[in-house]
């Protein structure tokens, strides 16, 4: 059994290098190489209760804060696993060479945007690249040692499939049903493998296998105005969503609160700078009015994401402010400032020509983090059998507002926890050496590797496996419609903005749906639309639109990242997932409620 | 302004290969290449100078904001990031495309980057024990753990070509830091490899320092990793391993 997993980004990272320390063969399937993953743009930091500030930090405070930040939606069971294995994933990083911010060889931390303690720890605001530099280098001792292989230039086409047979090999349920049962018991649909189209070549193949999607967020659905890479379309969430995946949470959408605009995309103004002594203000009667630290006196500019983008909007909107929200470095020491803000400092200066040391800058919000993704249980497995999902692509940690630095810890862990579950379900998995606190040693050639790996108690089994298949043509490994996708992210855009209501969503609804109908009639799937078997990417990307305006409107409170003018408060009533399947061909949300809290102390 | 674009098309496939020439105008003093291509290229209806529809253009790109490498290429016959290379710098007004000339071609301004890929495999750049943090930042390790494996220190480095020995400053860069972090054990097998492929081949001419686009400090690494390395020497930053 070779394991497929889709993206190589810290979450596709993670999965390869346990899924290796177990003894199991994976493919590292991505479309560019893991440095151009949207990983390598996180800056801000990682969080983790190591407690190396003398505040008397735990992985309870860090629960504690997790749940409040995402305003209690999150399932308290994740979280505490979160929160507890935190340091364990902190103190790897630091094994596997993390050159994170040091004193006395403890890491530094840092706080950041809704944390009461300093939890962060972080490498200038390159922490992602600086965390992704040393997984790959990771990552790279199992390619040597031929338990990774990788695909780059490889595009996700579709995920293959077969419906579950009983004891006797007959189909469990008949053609008819099994069309029903994608959409009401798709567990009776096993993933058999991946489809993947090489990108230099055109061609495609078929792999078999368990499949792991760590295919990150859906900021493509947002075209130039989301602050992460052009890699990450959310064609991979549309077309497993058409293939039966149940999907939660799409409605929670981070605005982040500072963001400037430059060419084809926003960019990033790490949260570190508020974490550092940033403040924000916006004019006031010719006055620069510092209006966070005078409504939130105790966390001032540092309240989670959600509250902060929401208090810009609103001051914005009122008629005695003028000009746009500033964020004011000014007051951060300057050796703070060269020491751990050197790399955000040049790049305000390149893109807005202004000192972020001497002069406020303005900022805006803008979309960053999908807190919503592909529904997986406590082991992370997705709603069809054998199918897996880790990192940003996945709805797991965050409830309805993730945290500044809790992505890449979810991420990291995500990834593990799928390759922990596939090593226990899988026959041929060895005691891990990472459990076992040990490592292979020299892995020079295949062979080498190989033995050096049995010496370390891990036996590589090399998989019989039937040799690869290639396909002539699939229709969806066409690429998605740029200007379609433009229209549609313009739509989205104006119905989900940070404040929203039933008006605005309904027309983005009714906008989609007639996109839909359009696509219908004159798409590729034209005339021969099979339910459950997509065969139009444009059309699956519609779909997945409509499933995130309608669990909008179907969430009739305000929560989180979910701000509604005509609902404002929270209710106790909608402490529950949003849940979107597809259905005969149609959208359905509805709702499942939270586990309980299983508070400790 | 308007701007003459000259660009160098190829498909592998098709075994052929020319220049199109087209033309872009913006005011706009911030507006990229990369961003100027993604344009053209989603515009079905975009004509080149001829009148002829330009269709889409391959070229990879990720981040668009210089921090993934993605988008290396020739501009102007220099090795540049695209998204970091503003329109308006070219005063002129005329600009030349053309993709990295060290690596195969795949189409357009897309080449095939895997041999960095295996270089970095043949060094065996991975570490051979754990290690706990220094006593203090190691800021030199936080630069060297910045590269972007874009390749444009081996575009215009005198002593690289694929195929040969030298595998270049790309694969130098995460070999170096392991010079200096490992202990002497496990240092062993780098060392051997680093002074093999990279050390000997290295001619210290620098031009990969002038043309990083993360703008590593590659001449500072070096010296530090051969004094290890080639003289025994331990630096200020081994110690604060130990
Ligand atoms: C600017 C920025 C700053 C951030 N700062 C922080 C921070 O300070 N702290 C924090 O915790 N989080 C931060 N985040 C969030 C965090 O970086 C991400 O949530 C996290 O890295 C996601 O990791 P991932 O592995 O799930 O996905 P990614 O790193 O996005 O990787 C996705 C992978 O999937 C591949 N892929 C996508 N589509 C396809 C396809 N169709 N076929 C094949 N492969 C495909 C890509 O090539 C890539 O390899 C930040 C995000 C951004 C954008
Ligand atoms: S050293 Fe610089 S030029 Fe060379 S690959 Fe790394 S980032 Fe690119
Ligand atoms: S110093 Fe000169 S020879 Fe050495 S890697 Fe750099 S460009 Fe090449
Ligand atoms: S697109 Fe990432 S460096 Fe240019």
């Amino acid at each position: 059994m070779k394991v497929n997993i889709i993206g190589a980004g810290l979450a596709g990272l993670s999965c390869a290098i346990t899924l290796s320390e177990y003894g199991i063969e994976n493919r590292l399937i991505s479309l560019l190489p893991s440095e151009r993953a949207q990983s390598s743009l996180a800056e801000g930091g990682i969080n983790g209760a190591l407690d190396t500030m003398g505040e008397n930090d735990t992985p309870q405070d860090h629960f504690q804060d997790t749940m409040k930040g995402g305003a209690c939606l999150n399932d308290p069971e994740a979280v505490r696993v979160l929160t507890d294995r935190a340091p364990e994933i902190l103190s790897w990083l630091i094994r596997i060479g993390v050159p994170f911010q040091a004193r006395d060889r403890q890491p530094v931390l840092r706080k950041f945007g809704g944390q009461k303690k300093k939890r962060t720890a972080y490498a200038k605001s390159s922490t992602g690249k600086l965390i992704m530099s040393a997984m790959i280098s990771e990552c790279r001792r199992w390619e040597c040692a031929g338990l990774t292989q990788r695909f780059s230039h490889h595009r996700f086409v579709r995920l293959l499939t077969e419906p579950i047979t009983d004891r006797w090999g007959n189909s469990a349920v008949s053609r008819a049903d099994l069309l029903k049962s994608v959409d009401s018991r798709n567990a009776n649909i096993a993933v058999t493998g991946v489809r993947i189209l090489d990108t230099y070549t055109g061609s495609m193949t078929d792999f078999e296998g368990p499949v792991v999607l760590c295919s990150g967020g859906m900021g493509g659905l947002f075209p130039g105005q989301t602050t992460g890479t052009t890699l990450n379309s959310g064609s991979v969430t549309a077309t497993v969503f058409a293939q039966g995946v149940r999907l939660g949470n799409l409605e929670m959408i981070q605005y982040h609160p500072t963001t400037m605009k430059i060419p084809g995309k926003r960019c990033l103004v790490s949260e570190a700078a508020r974490g550092e002594g940033g403040r924000l203000f916006i004019m006031r009667d010719g006055r620069p009015w510092y209006f966070m630290d005078e409504k939130y006196p105790e966390m001032g500019s540092l309240m989670p994401r959600d509250v902060v983008s929401r208090e810009e909007y609103m001051v914005r909107e009122r008629e005695d402010t003028e000009g746009s929200v500033c964020l004011d470095m000014t007051g951060i020491p300057k050796k703070a400032f060269l020491e751990k803000l050197s790399d955000l400092r040049d790049e305000i200066m390149y893109y807005l020509n202004l000192d972020p040391m001497k002069d406020p800058i303005p900022v805006e919000p803008g979309i960053h983090y999908f807190m919503g993704g592909i529904d997986v249980d406590d082991h992370h497995r997705a709603s069809l059998k054998d199918l897996y999902a880790a990192g940003e692509c996945c709805c797991r940690y965050h409830g309805a507002n993730r945290l500044g630095g809790n992505s890449m810890l979810g991420a990291l862990l995500g990834g593990r926890i799928a390759a922990e579950s596939i090593a226990a379900e899988s026959s041929t998995a060895k005691t891990s050496t990472h459990a076992a606190g040990q490592r292979p040693g020299h892995a020079a050639s295949q062979a080498e590797g190989r033995t050096g790996a049995r010496r370390f108690g891990i036996s590589v089994s090399i998989s019989d496996e039937k040799p690869e298949k290639l396909v002539i043509l699939d229709p969806l490994g066409k690429k998605e419609d740029p200007a379609l996708a433009e229209q549609v992210g313009e739509i989205l855009q104006k119905g989900l903005g940070i404040i929203r209501d039933q008006q605005g969503m309904t027309e983005a609804e009714e906008k989609i749906k007639a996109l839909i109908q359009q696509d219908l009639k004159t798409g590729p799937a034209a005339g021969n639309y099979e339910i459950g078997v997509p065969a139009d990417i444009n059309l699956c990307r519609l779909q997945l639109a409509d499933a995130i305006v309608l669990s909008a409107l179907e969430r009739r409170e305000s929560r989180g990242a979910h701000t509604r003018s005509d609902f404002p408060e929270k209710s106790d009533e909608y402490k529950k997932m949003t849940i979107a399947e597809m259905k005969n061909g149609k959208v359905q949300v509805s709702f499942r409620p939270l586990r309980e809290e299983a508070v400790k102390g | 302004m308007k701007y003459q674009i000259d660009i160098l098309r190829s498909d592998k496939t098709a075994h052929i290969s020319y220049f199109q020439t087209f033309f872009y105008e913006t005011d706009d003093p911030s507006e990229n290449i990369l961003h100027m291509l993604q344009t053209v290229s989603d515009d079905p209806a975009y004509k080149d100078r001829d009148g002829n529809l330009l269709g889409e253009i391959g070229f990879e790109c990720s981040c668009l904001q210089k921090r993934c490498g993605a988008c290396a290429m020739r501009i102007n016959g220099e090795a540049k990031l695209a998204c970091g290379a503003r329109l308006s710098y070219y005063k002129k007004g005329r600009i030349r495309l053309e993709p990295l000339k060290k690596f195969p071609v795949v189409r357009d301004l897309i080449v095939d980057r895997s041999v960095m890929q295996d270089s970095l495999k043949k060094v065996e750049a991975f570490r051979q024990q754990e290690i706990s943090l220094p006593k203090e930042t190691d800021f030199l390790a936080q630069e060297a753990s910045r590269c972007l494996q874009c390749g444009c220190c081996l575009e215009v480095c005198p002593n690289y070509l694929e195929g040969e020995s030298f595998l270049g400053a790309a694969a130098m860069v995460p070999s170096a830091r392991l010079v200096l972090e490992e202990s002497p054990e496990a240092a062993e097998k780098v060392s051997k490899s680093y002074r093999k492929f990279l050390y000997e081949g290295c001619g210290k001419s620098s031009a990969c320092q002038d043309v990083c686009p993360a703008h590593l400090p590659l001449d500072k690494l070096w010296a530090h990793a051969n004094a290890a390395e080639v003289w025994h020497r331990k630096g200020r930053h081994k110690k604060a391993y130990e």
